[in-house]
């Protein structure tokens, strides 16, 4: 029932997420493509935890 | 013991009942809505300006009000069975008019279309045809109107979807998607903390229609009676410029 008042998975991933997306979008700045390749590619692989979950809304 | 407890929570926490509404403690939720509603679900919202509105209008009001957040369900739930008092901020649809009344707005807001600033585009957003052709990235569980959800049918539009508006932001400027749709307060809000990454943008005015945001007041609760004391207080807040202050320049309807 209060199942709500846990940490929240969804909420970690996302930040995850969004770190990932952040540090490929300074390795693309610094012109260091095989990094930004591969951070995206551990980007996508967040998200798609992120989408197995319940929906929120 | 968990259900003892969210028993009790249920119980203790309605109002309804309750013969003297001026000595008691009105409970509103939300869930975590930045910049609306700031904080994690199960506890009180930490900031926002949902919760600078709320505090000004306990001074306005005479009324004490306890702020939650919750799952955004569980709260239009409990608003829906008078467990809390009403909603901090929504929409208004025919559903949620069927449970909540709907003072005057407090806020109108229109989803913008957020660009790189070194794009340009051989279009000027002024239909959602314009759209037709663009990687359109959205958020996962926000909604964009019927209008729109018409237009993603009709003119074949490319939605690509991502868990937040930050991430949203940080897919634009890698270039993943070409534009980016969120309202102004909301897009502004996620990038306080990353003056780069806004310099990095830009925004169009885009063809949606701004939406009006309401204080939702639960129909199975005795608040209810107190609508046109909201309304009054609202304009009120509208006039002396109270509302700008808080949300910001208003879109027009």
């Amino acid at each position: 029932m209060l199942g709500f008042l846990k940490g929240d998975p969804r909420k970690k991933l996302q930040k995850a997420y969004e770190d990932k997306l952040e540090k490929a979008l300074h390795a693309q700045r610094n012109g260091d493509l095989r990094t930004h390749g591969t951070l995206m590619e551990e980007a996508e692989k967040i998200y798609a935890e992120i989408e197995k979950l319940p929906a929120k809304k | 013991m968990h259900r003892l407890v969210a028993g009790l929570m249920a119980v203790g926490w309605s109002t309804t009942g309750l013969a003297d509404q001026t000595d008691v403690t009105y409970r509103f939720c939300e869930d975590p809505w930045p910049p609306y509603t700031i904080g994690s679900i199960g506890r009180q919202p930490e900031a926002g300006i949902a919760v600078e509105l709320f505090r000004e209008l306990e001074d306005r009001l005479g009324m004490t009000f306890e702020l939650s957040l919750l799952p955004w369900k569980r709260c239009l739930l409990w608003a829906k069975q008078g467990k809390y008092d009403g909603v901090m901020l929504l929409t208004r649809n025919d559903d949620r008019a069927t449970y909540l009344e709907f003072p005057a707005p407090v806020h109108r807001d229109a989803n913008l279309v957020w660009a790189r600033s070194d794009r340009s585009f051989d279009r000027e957003f002024r239909s959602f045809k314009d759209f037709q052709g663009l990687k359109i990235g959205v958020t996962d569980g926000f909604t964009y109107g019927e209008a729109f959800n018409q237009a993603v049918a009709e003119h074949n539009l490319t939605l690509d979807s991502a868990p937040s508006i930050l991430s949203n932001m940080l897919r634009l400027s890698l270039g993943r998607i070409d534009i980016f749709l969120v309202n102004g307060v909301a897009g502004e809000s996620a990038l306080e903390d990353q003056p780069h990454l806004r310099d990095a943008l830009t925004v169009y005015r885009g063809p949606f229609d701004s939406v009006p945001f309401f204080i939702g007041l639960s129909k199975a609760s005795p608040i209810k009676a107190h609508l046109p004391l909201f309304n009054e207080v609202l304009t009120d807040m509208k006039t002396d410029g109270t509302i700008e202050r808080l949300f910001g320049i208003q879109s027009p309807p």
